[in-house]
């Protein structure tokens, strides 16, 4: 089991924007305001946010559902978070009246929750290639993506991993808390399927979903 | 300025202290409160259909619905001493049991209120009987549900069956929200509709109330 800790967020412009833009907006600048604001907001989401991680590969043979973890050798989980901080200032900023700052400050909390999951993801990478020589990766996969259930994905790296190192709980309706935390597996193997974990809006369901992209 | 254009003004940039100063020149200076109303109602329709159409970011939304909220609290005491009704229905809001996802849902009901709606947001995790003792006590003509999960998704059916059971199904309309509906679910469950941005949900609630 590896445990990350020191985790360095460092908060995309672009990325918050991109949040915070509506479907229907490809094109448009942000105004000077909102762009100040966003600094504002990101100076005090730094302070908030406590990015950690855990990981651990599992040997993929005895994994279901099989036709996710048949082709691979070994599986890599990881659960990872922000923390709770952050999304308890969301909360109060906005019972507080301050609509525009909260969702200033969700967009943010979203993308270090990102941030923070493709830093674990990195480090699994980095693993992988020093200590599993020419094996191939696919791409994080989470549950509820890829046709992986919601219940069984989450039931299954729960049941492995010792999220409670990180402070990361499941509750019965199989939702993290804190909110702003990711769970994903990675398949590593050398006859893998690597289109499986490339996330694509174009063909995924989730029609209204915050994060897709037009 | 004409007056109109000020309150679109203030509710367009979002400036808080702009339409609260527009509202308390419109009591002291006993100017038609009704047509002062209208004026910013139409500024915050104007905001929705700007994010609609990609010129506005969400924080500026919001800033607007912020504007609009400071002038109505001013507004509101008047209307309700001259017992003058302008809500445009009565609404229960919440996210559903087991659903700890609060933001989307305070952001539709944010705009409800905006546009007059009396809007009763029961917050995140509530349970189905919440909704309906609730929707009950206050005559709403609107329950809006949302889910985040698709675990969490099946309570906005179980509480379209309770609906049913109670015979209460005829009474309110159901609007569900939240990023695993989809139209085959709305369908599938027997809801009046979905919506996939705050400003969706407003005109789907307006469309819904009138019919």
């Amino acid at each position: 089991m590896r445990i990350l800790e020191d985790i360095k967020i460092t908060l995309d412009d672009d990325e918050i924007i991109r949040l915070l833009r509506s479907k229907n907006s490809m094109k448009k600048t942000p105004p000077k305001k909102m762009l100040d604001d966003i600094s504002k907001m990101k100076e005090i989401a730094l302070e908030l946010i406590h990015p950690r991680g855990v990981f651990e590969f599992f040997d993929s043979n005895e994994l279901k559902p099989r036709f996710l973890f048949s082709k691979s050798e070994k599986t890599a989980f990881a659960v990872c978070t922000i923390g709770r901080e952050l999304e308890e200032k969301v909360s109060r900023t906005i019972d507080g009246g301050g609509l525009a700052e909260g969702v200033i400050l969700d967009a943010i909390a979203s993308h270090a929750a990102e941030e923070t999951a493709e830093f674990v993801n990195q480090n699994i990478l980095e693993e992988i290639e020093n200590e599993l020589n020419d094996k191939e990766a696919t791409c994080r996969f989470s549950p509820g993506y890829c046709q992986w259930n919601l219940e069984e994905g989450q039931q299954l790296i729960f049941q492995l991993l010792p999220t409670e190192v990180v402070d990361v709980t499941l509750s019965v309706s199989m939702m993290m808390k804190p909110i702003k935390s990711v769970s994903f597996a990675i398949n590593i193997g050398e006859e893998i399927d690597k289109d499986l974990g490339i996330r694509s809006c174009e063909t995924c369901d989730l029609v209204n979903c915050a994060y897709r992209r037009s | 300025m004409i007056f109109t254009e000020e309150c679109k003004d203030a509710i367009l940039r979002g400036n808080i202290d702009q339409a609260r100063d527009l509202a308390h020149k419109v009591l002291d200076e006993k100017l038609d409160v009704n047509n002062a109303i209208d004026g910013f109602s139409l500024a915050i329709r104007e905001a929705g259909d700007l994010f609609e159409e990609g010129e506005f970011f969400l924080p500026e939304l919001m800033r607007s619905a912020e504007a609009m909220k400071a002038a109505m609290t001013i507004f509101e005491p008047v209307l309700k001493e001259r017992k003058e009704d302008r809500s445009l229905g009565k609404i229960v809001i919440g996210t559903i049991e087991g659903d700890i996802h609060d933001i989307g849902k305070t952001l539709v009901a944010a705009m409800l209120s905006a546009e007059g709606f009396e809007v009763h947001d029961l917050g995140a995790d509530v349970p189905i009987s919440t909704f309906i003792d609730k929707a009950l006590e206050v005559d709403a003509n609107l329950i809006c549900i949302s889910a985040l999960l698709t675990t969490t998704m099946v309570g906005q059916k179980k509480l379209i069956d309770s609906l049913k059971e109670k015979n209460l199904r005829d009474r309110f309309k159901v609007l569900i929200g939240g990023a695993p509906v989809s139209k085959q679910w709305v369908k599938e469950i027997g809801a009046d509709g979905s919506a996939e941005n705050a400003v969706s949900a407003v005109k789907l609630a307006k469309k819904l109330i009138e019919s």
